[in-house]
């Protein structure tokens, strides 16, 4: 039998048990396994090097208006009935102690199949070549000699994989293959006065991710943009703080992205928008009385959840509750317009069908509403790279990479801290700052919004680390922009 | 069959393969939790996840895989896979050996103290005890199990189950909160909680905007235990220190806070007695009466900085996501003071009582454990050593090292309240409240 084969007995065995529990009006099973990899160096010594794999049963059960969840290590018959056994037992209990029913949107029951599409299989990668790729760029980054400045270089990637076979009481049955991961780089440097200035690429934390094989590592060039990383976190050891003021901020996409994250992404999640996340992640200022008429940025601003989007981390064939992978408008215009939803907030909300957005971490975890690929559209007539837009740029501030964020309960009031700034005069970057930070709240800053970059400075980015939930569960999302310049956005310096 | 021995398979099976030393550890979950908004149960279930992790070395080359599961064909799989990784990657820089000694031979640790059962009816009957109040938040019960076996013969295995609530109540625009955390043993007055929340969500109805500045502040104990994780985070692990990045780096006996701020990594009865290596967790001071001390550490990291360093049993726990790979505290405690929460407040003339901090960041800048986040769920101002009318939530943007200096620490509670990490499954903070002068408040939410 296949693994296919046999995680379908396993979830055929739970709905089975299922059918014979009075009062179950709706359930759902997930048998998967997944399996990851990480590797990185720090100044040329291997840091770390360790595989993993999990697989289990994970079982939902909407039983007299009340939900359980019950999960069991094993992808196995036995567990999986286990399992179904344990989340009636929860869902009645539930049931006795609340009167007010959920309800969900009808959505078509589906058999299919989804596999990410790759190239180079990066499970497949002889290690010896990744630590090699990785070897290459510290040692850019560390130059021939280490510069005395340079206190760390760190080199990492990581792959995840996903096998899930997917079934519910209506009867999808869906089996789905999804692999993403991808690299990154950084490196570390003593200030002159004290404390350390940093450069990543393309991203700290994360690094580079994508929907694909290990073809997304390579089209990351770490060696070429180590070289650049060096040259960058020197200057900045040197560099004056940002100024404080009032100022005209270009951001690139990588800033843009976590930027788009915070500050559109979860407040367009539903079960926030109705209170369900207050308790740790906050609630939302994009309450449903605001839905289709509140201006929430310029009318340049168009935002849309899709999990289509080639290479995304929020791409695959359906959710985790069968729902297909759709495209949802969530800024229309500068207007917001909709959600991220699951077939329970669409019907509490009158959405009239899910967004497709629920998603677990793993088995052993119920799904949640999460963000999937949720981009900025490129403007048609926008600057076509980011030195175009600096051209296009009379006097401002340019912001790259983030180094700290943080955002208020209702996702309005923020605070991004960058690695590096660049003043822009006249069209050219002249003097490189350190420790710039920007300060707004979400709509002003938005409607503040003069212009987008153009289809061809686009770049799809993946964060694979958004924590939500309690327990909370780490999940990995797309956010997709081209660079962008907002008007009157108040800046400074972390020190 | 004890909980310990299916690590014993993969201990054999790496040994068979031909790996020089071994180590396994266990890190076993049950989760059961209950969530709740509106007074509304959202999502109840239960979580389980098995993990456990082999290392092996093999000519000074360190191997590492993890496995989610306690099958011996998986145990023996991952044995295997760490074998495999260790005979292709360049050796360690430092020697290590893995612990050799500790614990009975076939350990099989006490049952842990099972509490009341606790769920929906009983916070049902939590709610209806404060009626026109909406409230948000879980209540979880964990089951523990942790267990370390190494080729040398240590045998370490630990089991308990610890309860955490937070209410969040809601009555028009004002938020409280309470929370309770610790061993299932202890009562838990669910009613008492969800009131003190509703009273404080009461009190906070209305908030007046306050306009950002420097201004004196009591910050309640769940305010303080947030700086305090970030501080650990950015700068109490050995790694930090190496790369430099930490406060405490190259500043080991220098006074860098008030010498009333004496902050530890504390051992005690509720705390997982070794980590992840087998290592007995030892106590660490990073501040003795406002003196740097040193940063935890793990087997690698002692070796790295050198010395003579050991190991402090800190090594990082084992998480599913696997993104915890640095020597972590797992009981910050902050020393207590001689006052009253009441006689900070009463110290204010005026000032801001901080209940609670959101999205605390600590990356501004780690050497001065510069941090900014939002305030919630219950701001108000003080005047004339008395608290007053609510105010919306702000943002501060601080160097909390600063901050806990002699020139700006206004006193510290003798009252700790002990909070559960978010970093960690395993780990809390004890601490009381804290008076700091001119806490600089950068924002404020409109």
């Amino acid at each position: 039998m296949d693994v296919r084969d046999s995680y379908r007995a396993a979830a055929s065995a739970a709905l089975a048990e299922l059918r014979e529990v009075p009062g179950i009006d709706f359930a759902d099973v997930r048998v998967s396994r997944e399996e990851r990899r990480a590797v990185s160096l720090r100044n040329r010594d291997l840091d770390e090097l360790s595989t993993i794999a999990s697989a289990g049963v994970g079982v939902r059960v909407l039983r007299g208006g009340a939900w359980g969840f019950a999960s069991a290590p094993d992808p196995t018959e036995e567990s999986a009935v286990r399992a179904a056994r344990r989340a009636a037992e929860i869902a009645g209990e539930v049931a006795r102690a609340q009167s007010d029913p959920v309800r969900m949107v009808e959505e078509e029951p589906v058999v299919g199949t989804y596999a990410t599409p790759l190239l180079e299989d990066p499970f497949a990668v002889p290690l010896e070549r990744v630590l090699g790729d990785l070897g290459d760029a510290v040692g850019v980054l560390l130059g021939g000699g280490t510069p005395s400045a340079i206190r760390m270089a760190i080199a990492m990637a990581r792959f995840w994989r996903s096998r899930k076979l997917y079934m519910n009481s209506e009867g999808s049955d869906i089996w789905q293959e999804t692999t993403f991961g991808g690299a990154g780089i950084k490196v570390v440097a003593e200030a002159e006065g004290g404390g350390t200035v940093q450069r990543t690429w393309p991203m700290d934390f994360d690094g580079g991710l994508a929907a694909a094989g290990y073809e997304s590592v390579r089209a990351l060039d770490l060696g070429g943009n180590a070289a650049r990383l060096q040259g960058e976190v020197l200057a900045l050891t040197t560099a004056p703080p940002c100024p404080a003021g009032r100022a005209t901020l270009l951001l690139d996409t990588p800033q843009l992205a976590l930027q788009i994250h915070e500050s559109c992404g979860h407040p367009t999640e539903s079960d926030r928008a109705i209170g369900e996340e207050i308790s740790l992640a906050g609630a939302s200022f994009l309450t449903p009385d605001r839905l289709g008429r509140f201006t929430y940025g310029a009318t340049r601003v168009n935002l849309t959840a899709d999990a289509r989007a080639d290479g995304g981390l929020g791409t695959f064939g359906w959710d985790d509750e069968g729902v297909p992978a759709r495209v949802t408008p969530l800024v229309a215009r500068g207007i917001f317009v909709g959600y991220l939803s699951s077939r329970e907030t669409a019907a509490r909300l009158g959405l009239g069908r899910s967004a497709g957005c629920m998603r677990a971490e793993s088995w052993n975890v119920p799904p949640i509403i999460r963000m999937i690929n949720v981009s900025l559209e490129p403007d048609p007539q926008g600057p076509s790279s980011l030195e175009e837009l600096v051209a296009d740029t009379r006097d401002g501030i340019l912001m790259s990479q983030n180094q700290s964020w943080s955002i208020d309960d209702l996702r309005l009031n923020f605070q991004f801290g960058c690695e590096a700034a660049w003043e822009v005069k006249h069209g050219k970057r002249t003097r490189i700052l350190r420790n710039p930070i920007y300060t707004g709240s979400t709509p002003s800053f938005w409607r503040g919004c003069e212009v987008i970059g153009g289809p061809d400075a686009f770049r799809l980015w993946g964060l694979a680390s958004c924590g939500k939930g309690d327990p909370v569960q780490a999940m990995a999302v797309g956010h997709g922009c081209a660079p962008a310049r907002f008007a009157g956005v108040e800046v400074g310096a972390s020190r | 069959m004890t909980a310990a021995r299916p690590l014993d398979v993969a201990i054999a099976e790496a040994l068979r393969l031909g790996a020089e030393d071994v180590e396994v550890s266990q890190a076993s979950t049950t989760t059961e939790f209950v969530r709740f908004a509106h007074s509304r149960f959202t999502q109840v279930g239960e979580s389980r996840h098995d993990l456990v992790r082999v290392r092996v070395l093999s000519g000074g080359r360190l191997g590492v895989a993890l496995c989610a599961s306690l099958q011996p064909e998986e145990l023996r799989t991952a044995a295997a896979q760490a074998l495999a990784i260790a005979e292709r990657v360049p050796p360690l820089e430092v020697a290590i050996r893995f612990a050799s000694e500790g614990g009975p031979a076939d350990p099989e640790p006490p049952p842990p103290i099972e509490g009341p059962d606790l769920g929906p009816e009983e916070l049902r009957r939590a709610f209806d005890r404060s009626a026109g109040v909406a409230f948000f938040g879980a209540l979880k019960r964990k089951r523990r199990h942790m267990a370390v076996r190494t080729a040398g013969g240590l045998a370490r295995a630990h089991a308990d189950q610890v309860l955490q609530v937070d209410f969040i109540a809601q009555v028009a625009d004002g938020s409280g909160w309470a929370g309770w955390y610790g061993p299932t043993g202890r009562p838990v007055d669910l009613g008492g909680l969800a009131q003190r929340a509703a009273d404080t969500a009461r009190r906070a109805r209305d908030p007046l905007a306050l306009e950002p500045g420097k201004r004196d502040v009591v910050l309640a104990p769940a305010a303080v235990a947030e700086l305090l994780e970030w501080m650990a985070l950015a700068s109490f692990g050995a790694r930090s220190v190496l790369d430099g990045t930490s406060l405490l780096a190259g500043r080991e006996g220098e006074l860098l806070t008030s010498p009333r701020v004496t902050l530890s990594e504390a051992v005690g009865a509720g705390d997982v007695p070794f980590d992840s290596e087998g290592a007995a967790r030892q106590p660490v001071d990073f501040f003795r009466a406002g003196r740097a001390g040193r940063a935890v550490t793990d087997l690698v990291s002692a070796a790295r900085l050198g010395g003579g360093r050991a190991t402090s049993g800190h090594a990082a726990p084992l998480t599913p996501q696997m993104d915890a790979t640095d020597p972590v505290p797992s009981h910050l405690a902050l020393q207590p003071g001689d006052r009253s929460e009441e006689e900070l407040v009463g110290m204010v003339e005026h000032g801001v009582y901080v209940t609670r901090l959101h999205y605390v960041n600590g990356l501004l800048d780690t050497r001065r454990a510069t941090m900014t986040g939002m305030t919630r769920d219950g701001t108000f101002v003080i005047e004339g050593g008395r608290p007053g009318r609510a105010v919306r939530n702000l943002r501060f943007t601080d160097s909390i090292l600063d901050a806990l200096g002699d020139a700006r620490l206004g006193g510290i509670g003798r009252e700790a309240a002990c909070l559960p990490t978010w970093w960690s499954s395993a780990g809390q903070v004890e601490t009381p409240a804290v008076l700091v002068k001119g806490f600089h408040f950068t924002g404020t939410s409109r």
